[in-house]
């Protein structure tokens, strides 16, 4: 494997990480705060995808179509969060139920309102070049660095959030303690509906910024959670700071694979799973250990 | 924790194994622009005696629906063509459709509903990886099943059915003529093969390598990927391939496998080292997409196809009407399609392969409705059109037909939204491509199989 071989595996494993760590970390904020699994994540992402894909086609900027990709999941949210009310506390399996039903609704309603038809949505022209590094000979497509520098500014501004701000105060602890929260007279019920909005908004930005490079259908929304999967638990199911560095991590591994071993490389992120389950089943990188 | 987990991989596994679906069996995972109407569906009962009925096996939900219309429209223009004809026996034909949720263990499922429903046949518009699964069922219940996905050798060695006729191309033909073109004429040593694992495409796989080593004995294969059908984000391959610069890369699965290949393939250079051959060089079905969106990379993309639908002065009446059919059907128009697809053709094949069948019943007098008597019927039937003299060989009741190898351009493609027509255009016929009983005998001893021939 040559340099400049390993730097553009680098580039991909951190993008293709980027896009699973906005999806799991949606998904892990909601686990954290309310204890409840989102299987509807997947559905999101596609329709933060293909709202993208509409907004561009409407000849709006890129920019624009990010944020509808954001916002229009996001205001679903609050609709999820209190479709869920009636269950909050009870058995985790009726949230399970209730958010994969949540999940075909969307995919079906994706499908009466836009058809199955495969959609690709174009780059943005100015991210459509390479930054090439002409002593490597090596040509780094803009988009994906696109894609790791915004990811990463949201990974920021969500950590920010979170430690900074009021509103991250209060989600901590939620998470800590949150029948003491409840107890001190702030709207437990609110934040809730904040955080699936978050949750969901995250999920839908990372379908946006990954559609210009995937074909897209509707459909697709009930099996992207497969790729989420093996990133919440490596990164430990309630461990909203392992989301970033499992998804790097087996983005990275994934991406080396490809060059090593090209047949099987797509088992890569559930091998690893499985052994780190197997050893650390609350995730490789959860201070709770075994 | 524990049940929290415990919750988490039963949720992921109950989606995990939904999500090849994606919805109930018979719901038909209507959309505005692809309906499917009530009454064609599985879960109907059989209309009346007054119609004969032909089910059909498609993909109603699952991200592999993305691309049924297409294939939808080809069979309601063979319908069409024999309803217009006065239809059989003095009975109009009818379509009743049924969803395997691309999932192998409900292929059998709903092949019995077809049966049950009082359906005469059935066309299987499914993938080749669900194929063998439907073959064995038909070689069980000794009940005919057309099959338009493309021919692998497990359908033609391995499951091998007088039962089972196939009308899609041949993976032994596809793996020929790329051998002659891009081994033979132009000279290419290496590939690296990305594509889906479907029956085959794997064999795309090996009998390029087998037919390529005949011209030139150093061809090698440099790299194998496989990628999910469900897989959209492939980055990591694309690169690589892309800095390996193999001479060509053998590229399978279409629809939105294809666009993402496509997509990623533009950003990674992959078309500035190398050229993509593969079975849907002009399919509409997969390159519409991005010709809309000006990503479809002309020039780069080989292979074959099977209809010239640009060209009206190579159709005879046949095909020019299955594709004026095919663009005055309601669907293509309201789907705003803009070619007839190859998928499209195939499906009409295959109808009109049953409805010659049946006629041929009628003729002799004979009882369509006993499955051996319309199986042996559809043996014998035989047309000739442009795209080449069509019989379904005795050797793996594999219908011939022309296979077209050809360049993707952009010249021409303006009156069809700028889908890619075929410049460069070399035909081959069935006799020239489709393997004798001598290399399926050699071939068959490889995988083990002795008892075929």
């Amino acid at each position: 494997m040559t340099v400049s071989q390993f730097a553009l595996a680098l580039v991909v494993g951190l993008a293709s990480g980027m896009i699973s760590y906005l999806t799991a970390s949606g998904m892990s904020l909601i686990i954290s705060g309310m204890g409840t699994i989102n299987f509807g994540q997947g559905a999101f992402y596609i329709f933060g995808a293909l709202l993208c894909y509409y907004t561009v086609k409407a000849e709006l900027p890129f920019a624009v179509a990010l944020l509808v990709g954001f916002a229009v999941p996001a205001l679903l949210g609050i609709v999820v969060e209190f479709l869920l009310r009636p269950v909050f506390g009870l058995d985790m399996t009726y949230s399970m139920l209730i958010t994969m039903g949540v999940s075909y609704m969307l995919c079906d309603g994706m499908s009466l309102m836009w058809g199955n038809t495969v959609r690709a949505t174009p780059v943005p022209p100015m991210l459509n070049g390479a930054v090439r590094i002409a002593s490597m000979n090596i040509a780094f497509p803009a988009y994906y660095l696109f894609i790791i520098i915004f990811s990463a500014a949201i990974a920021v501004a969500f950590k920010l959030m979170f430690t900074r701000t009021k509103l991250g105060i209060y989600f901590r602890a939620i998470i800590s303690d949150r029948h003491m929260v409840e107890c001190l007279g702030i709207n437990v019920q609110l934040l809730f509906s904040v955080m699936f909005m978050i949750g969901l908004g995250l999920g839908g930005i990372a379908g946006a910024l990954n559609a210009p490079i995937s074909g897209l259908t509707p459909q697709q929304g009930l099996t992207i959670f497969n790729q989420v999967f093996p990133v919440l638990l490596v990164g430990g199911l309630d461990n909203m700071d392992g989301a970033l560095p499992a998804a790097l991590v087996l983005g990275v591994a994934s991406a080396l694979a490809a060059i090593f071993i090209p047949t099987y490389y797509n088992l890569v992120p559930n091998v690893v799973m499985v052994i780190v389950m197997f050893f650390r089943p609350n995730g490789l990188f959860s201070k709770k250990g075994a | 924790m524990k049940k929290l987990l415990a919750t988490f991989l039963a949720g992921a596994l109950l989606l995990g194994m939904t999500a090849c679906g994606g919805q109930t069996a018979n719901s038909g995972g209507t959309s505005s622009s692809a309906p499917v109407s009530a009454s064609q569906t599985a879960s109907e009962p059989a209309s009346d005696g007054d119609t004969i009925k032909i089910g059909v096996l498609t993909y109603m939900s699952s991200a592999r629906a993305a691309t049924m219309a297409f294939f939808q429209i080809g069979w309601e223009v063979g319908i069409q063509e024999i309803n217009e004809a006065g239809g059989i026996d003095g009975k109009q034909v009818e379509v009743l459709l049924y969803d395997p949720q691309n999932d192998a263990a409900q292929v059998s499922q709903r092949l019995t509903d077809a049966k049950n429903d009082g359906c005469v046949a059935v066309l299987f518009a499914v993938g080749d990886d669900l194929a063998p699964t439907a073959a064995e069922w038909a070689e069980e219940n000794k009940f005919p099943v057309v099959f338009q996905s493309n021919t692998s050798t497990e359908m033609t060695i391995k499951h091998f059915s007088k039962y089972c006729y196939n009308v899609g191309p041949n993976s032994w033909a596809f793996a020929k003529v790329l051998a002659d073109a891009a081994v033979g004429n132009e000279g290419k040593t290496n590939f690296v093969f990305c594509g889906t694992d479907g029956a085959a495409t794997i064999d795309a796989e090996n009998l390029l390598i087998l037919e390529g080593q005949k011209i030139n004995p150093d061809f090698e294969c440099l790299a194998s990927y496989r990628v999910s059908s469900d897989d959209s984000q492939f980055s990591n391959i694309i690169s690589t391939i892309a800095s390996t610069a193999p001479d060509m890369v053998l590229q399978q699965g279409g629809g939105p496998t294809f666009v993402a290949f496509a997509q990623q393939g533009l950003m990674f250079g992959l078309f500035d080292v190398t050229d993509v051959y593969n079975d849907f060089v002009v399919d509409t079905s997969t390159n519409s997409s991005l010709a809309e969106t000006g990503q479809f990379p002309y020039g780069h993309t080989k292979g074959l196809f099977f209809v010239n639908f640009w060209d009206e002065s190579l159709m005879d009446e046949t095909i020019k009407y299955f594709c004026d059919s095919y663009m005055a059907n309601e669907l293509c128009q309201s789907n705003g399609y803009v070619a007839p697809a190859d998928a499209g053709l195939h499906c009409y094949r295959g109808i009109k392969a049953i409805g010659l069948g049946l006629q041929a019943c009628v003729d002799a007098g004979s009882d369509y409705t006993d499955p051996e008597v319309l199986t042996n019927a559809i043996a014998g039937i035989s047309w000739t059109d442009s795209t080449g003299e069509h019989h379904f060989r005795e050797l793996d009741n594999q219908l011939t037909f022309d296979y077209y190898y050809g360049v993707s351009t952009q010249e021409g493609s303006e009156n069809y939204g700028g889908s890619p027509v075929a410049t460069d255009i070399v035909t081959y016929t069935s006799d020239e491509v489709l393997p004798t009983q001598e290399e399926m005998e050699a071939y068959a001893q490889t995988l083990g199989v002795t008892d075929r021939f």
